[in-house]
């Protein structure tokens, strides 16, 4: 009894089976025959003793099961039998397997997919050294939570020595634009300048030499800096020998004292990390700015601490500064949050969807392997005759399931890379780290579990009426099973039902994004994207006069570039994005002349560009009122200002805006004449509400980043290179940032919308399919069932029409039950897509009912061939095959 | 094991030890063990074929007997199992716990206060 000796036994007893095999059939055989002869001699007839020795042998394939079960070996032995003889019934209904693989691969190959897009944004750890207690600082106004602002250097010095919850208060500033001085030419990097503990705050240490020093976080001393790692790539090829090298950056010597990780990528676009050092003017400016604020929890310090320690140190810093921190709060957001921003609902929300295809695909299997069942419930009944046990019949069955699964999961990861390429493509820009989508190892075990557990799923149903339909019911059906019991057909109805009400939902889903998407195409911009290329440009020059004037040489060069009918200058380009220098615009508060002061409440806030006298006209904005601004709005004349009509709406209600007072709470604090209105600008794009804006004379108030319209009558994208020079003949150390279309900008825009709803349409239309095919196949194996009763009803003159009737009523009924289900089913879940329309109620009429059109007219061309292959049915055939 | 010793009426355990004194008599076929088996138990052990070909099965494996093709007395192929050297140390060792136990059993059913 030795183990090893058993273990031996047992493998030999693998490898040699069919021996054993022979050698049981030969011994069983010996024992018959020596049985009937040892009952001859007895002195029975050889009849008689042949049933007497049938009777001692009892049933051989019993008696062989229950050998074969001696031993560890025959449990892999009998799965791997059985799994053997799925196989081949398998291969013997190609076209069942065909459909059933293809859907599960579809099912799983879409969840996969989808999952891949959740789990690379979503679910992977941040790669920062314990990210979780990476915390962004904001500062927000105590009166409205949702304004949200950068923070300022003064502000954050004072959290850092207040806070009791954060430790490595640090700030980030940026982007600033650097020129990068390479053989005469000027490339463009995006730097942040970042405080002490930035970067232990971050958690990140440099792929290459080292991290900055406390020393070089004083001012005057040798410039430093730390490359991106996609810097390094871009504009150094990667040289390892880079740390330790000089560059010139705007001018100055920097050394490269490192390069950092590659998945480091906050703040987002930073090509160079410098060291900011404290600086004189932070006092002055409390107000929140463009900088970010990042921090860690100190130790055990919870979000809800923290909060309340921001909270507690702002209304200090109120008391101390009443004039610049009125109203000003602090809040702590987790990275994680930060950079997720609003994409964590719509991609949660597709994995739902892609989930609910999933079960359709489950659904379909286990209708198809019912519908096969009939015809396999006699193999079951003859192998349960025979001695196989119930145990054994389930095994069977859930082993063809998960043989299915198996093949489909194949398929499914096939479909999963084209997903997950689909996806790239489809992707806008602005999905964090989507760069990074890709099939892993995380994803393929996904995949894996997604299919066995579909084919688990999809076996249970046919599993169950293996099990609990007796060996009578079946054996005596009759020869031919006619129609089918109700059981059966109840449990398949009741699953192509679930399929066309999850189809429904899906659809009705993807239905409402498609109509938001239009009702939102329809919002006027308030300006033309078309025919308009923008390049960004940072004037290097800290001097005033000279930005000025390099604006103006360069807006004459391009001028006078063929093609070329308008160019304006603005500080704040519509749809700008992250992508770009300009990315955040100002807000600033304001005052009305020889109005009372405002009331606690009432904000008087309006976004502010500084804009020069032919943007408007560049941009395709109308002028609503009074006059555009024009040459003669320079630094030395009367202090102009425009506004929108949304600023009229919301401060100057009733009045006539031009010719009203109006200071700016801001650099100088100037009081300005209103001169015209301006039409209202979407500025976020079509689903956003125009904001009150104030515009200023560029003249009048110097901005050194800003973005060049140029509006021409070709493609605009053939115009970059010739702006690019353009510029380069005002200033050749000059570089453009972010030369685009502008209605790529629209179009990165349009495409993030577009991304969610073209994934949940390709579901939508894949849940359609599948339940089309649920339907087909139902309907067809339900004709082929009756082919023997639709025979008899033609012989006995039936109608065409009337078994056209009888077919196609039935899957009317199942559709419209399906459907109806549906509609229930969306008028409850649609809510959750609240967030993501737009002017669309939850509950439109017209996408409900062209939804519910639409998947009955699916459902009844599934129908129509089975029901007219019923009307063929040959009654001679039929009746003759008895 | 059980199930087959229960349909045959055997003592839970037996059957491997009686097959084995069986074969230590004389080899023989699965027939003939089970013909054998009834005629000294004058019929009392019927064991059918669904029963023993599993426990010769086990024998075979765990090396207690030996199988070997031979012709019969009806002139027909059939397998004859034979005691392995391993199979009569284990029988011998079987048939002394059985008997010491038998006894004691006895022992205990036959008590009376008296022999306390």
């Amino acid at each position: 009894m030795a183990p090893l000796t058993r273990f031996v036994a047992g493998l030999r007893g693998l490898f040699r089976k069919t021996r054993a095999e022979q050698e049981l059939d030969a011994e069983l055989g010996a024992f018959f025959e020596t049985a009937v002869e040892h009952r001859r001699q007895a002195g029975l007839s050889r009849e008689e003793a042949t049933r007497a020795a049938r009777m001692e042998l009892g049933n051989a394939e019993a008696v062989k099961d229950s050998v074969r079960d001696v031993g560890w070996e025959s449990a892999f032995e009998s799965v791997w039998r059985d799994l053997r003889s799925g196989v081949r019934s398998l291969r013997k209904s190609p076209g069942f397997t065909t459909v059933a693989v293809l859907t599960l691969g579809l099912g799983v190959g879409a969840t996969t997919a989808m999952f891949s897009a959740v789990n690379t944004v979503l679910l992977k750890a941040l790669p920062y050294a314990g990210a979780g207690e990476i915390v962004v600082l904001e500062q927000t106004d105590v009166r409205d939570r949702s304004l949200r602002h950068g923070v300022s250097a003064a502000n954050m010095r004072d959290v850092a020595t207040m806070a009791r919850t954060l430790s490595h208060v640090a700030i980030a500033e940026g982007p600033h634009g650097l020129r990068l001085l390479r053989d005469a030419r000027a490339e463009s990097l995006r730097a942040w300048l970042v405080s002490e503990g930035f970067l232990q705050a971050m958690g990140v240490q440099p792929r290459l030499g080292r991290t900055f020093l406390p020393e070089e976080f004083v001012q005057g001393g040798q410039g430093v800096v730390l490359l991106s790692h996609r810097a390094w790539q871009t504009h150094f090829g990667g040289d390892s020998a880079i740390v330790g090298r000089h560059l010139v950056l705007d001018g100055t010597d920097h050394l490269v004292v490192g390069v950092l990780p590659p998945d480091f990528k906050y703040p987002s676009e930073a090509d160079i990390l410098a060291p900011r050092a404290p600086q004189p003017s932070d006092d002055g400016l409390r107000a929140g700015t463009q900088m970010e604020g990042v921090a860690r929890l100190a130790a055990g310090a919870t979000l809800a601490q923290v909060q309340a320690d921001l909270d507690r140190i702002a209304t200090n810093l109120v008391k101390v500064y009443p004039g610049s921190n009125a109203n000003t709060g602090f809040r702590a957001i987790p990275l994680r949050q930060h950079l997720l921003g609003d994409v964590e609902t719509p991609l949660t929300l597709l994995l739902g969807a892609v989930g609910l295809v999933l079960l359709i695909a489950a659904a379909n299997v286990a209708g198809l392997q019912l519908a096969r069942g009939v015809g396999k419930s006699r193999e079951y009944a003859l192998r349960g005759s025979l001695g196989a046990s119930s145990q054994r019949i389930l095994r069977l069955v859930f082993l063809e399931s998960l043989l299915l699964a198996g093949v489909g999961g194949l398929f499914g990861i096939g479909f999963a890379y084209l997903g997950v390429e689909l996806i790239r493509m489809l992707a806008p820009v602005h999905i964090p780290r989507i760069d990074e989508l890709g099939v892993d190892a995380t994803v393929l075990a996904f995949a894996l579990t997604a299919a066995i557990g579909t084919g688990l799923i999809a076996g249970i149903a046919p599993a169950l009426r293996a099990s609990t339909m007796g060996l009578r019911a079946t054996l005596f059906e009759g020869p031919r099973g006619t129609t089918l019991g109700p059981r059966t057909s109840g449990l398949r109805d009741r699953l192509v039902v679930a399929e066309l009400t999850l189809a429904v939902v899906l659809t009705i889903g993807a239905g409402l994004l498609v109509r938001s998407f239009d009702r939102l195409l329809d919002n006027r911009l308030g300006f033309d994207p078309e025919g308009r290329l923008v390049a960004q440009v940072w004037a290097y020059d800290d001097n005033h006069q000279a930005q000025l004037s390099f604006f103006e040489r360069g807006l004459e060069k391009i001028r006078a570039v063929p093609g070329v009918e308008t160019v304006g200058l603005t500080s704040d380009l519509p749809l700008a994005d992250g992508q770009s220098l300009l990315a955040r615009s100002n807000t600033i508060p304001f005052a009305i002349d020889g109005q009372a002061a405002p009331t606690p409440g009432d904000d008087r806030i309006a976004g502010l560009a500084a804009i020069d006298s032919s943007y408007a006209g560049a941009m395709g904005i109308r002028l609503r009122a009074g006059r555009d601004f024009s040459p003669q709005d320079h630094a030395r004349s009367t202090p102009v200002l425009l506004v929108n009509e949304a600023f009229v709406r919301r401060y100057l209600s009733a009045q006539d805006a031009v010719g009203q007072h109006i200071t700016l709470r801001w650099r100088k604090g100037t009081s300005r004449e209103i001169v015209g209105v301006l039409a209202d600008v979407r500025r976020q794009g079509f689903a956003s509400e125009p904001r009150p804006e104030v515009y200023v004379p560029l003249a009048q108030e110097p901005f050194n980043g800003l973005t060049f319209v140029v509006k021409t009558d070709r493609d605009p994208a053939g115009l970059a290179k010739a702006v690019q020079e353009a510029l380069w003949a005002a200033d050749p150390h000059q570089a453009t940032w972010a030369t685009r279309r502008l209605t790529d900008l629209l179009g990165d825009w349009i495409r993030q919308r577009k991304f969610n709803t073209a994934l949940l349409l390709a579901f939508a239309g894949l849940a359609l399919a599948l339940a089309g095919i649920g339907v087909y196949g139902l309907m067809s194996f339900s004709v082929e069932q009756r082919a023997h009763e639709l025979g008899i009803r033609r012989a006995l003159g039936g109608q065409t029409q009337d078994i056209l009737r009888m077919v196609v009523g039935r899957a009317v009924k199942l559709t419209l039950i399906g459907a109806g289900l549906g509609l229930i089913g969306s008028a409850a879940l649609t809510r959750l897509l609240q967030g993501m329309l737009f002017k669309i109620n939850p509950l439109d009429l017209l996408t409900f009912g062209a939804v519910t059109l639409l998947v009955i007219a699916m459902a009844l061309s599934a129908a129509f061939v089975p029901a007219w292959r019923a009307t063929r049915v040959d009654p001679m055939a039929v009746l003759r095959a008895d | 094991m059980s199930h087959e010793e229960a349909q045959s009426g055997l003592v839970q355990g037996t059957l491997h030890m009686l097959i084995l004194k069986t074969l230590s008599l004389e080899p023989l076929h699965g027939y003939g063990i089970g013909v054998r088996l009834e005629q000294i138990s004058k019929g009392v052990f019927q064991v059918n074929a669904g029963s023993l070909f599993p426990a010769l099965r086990r024998l075979e494996r765990d090396e207690l007997i030996a199988g070997d093709w031979r012709v019969t007395e009806h002139n027909r192929r059939a397998k004859y199992y034979t005691l392995t050297a391993q199979g009569r140390a284990r029988l011998r060792r079987e048939t002394r716990d059985w008997e010491k136990q038998t006894t004691a059993i006895a022992r205990i059913l036959h008590a009376s206060l008296g022999e306390l």
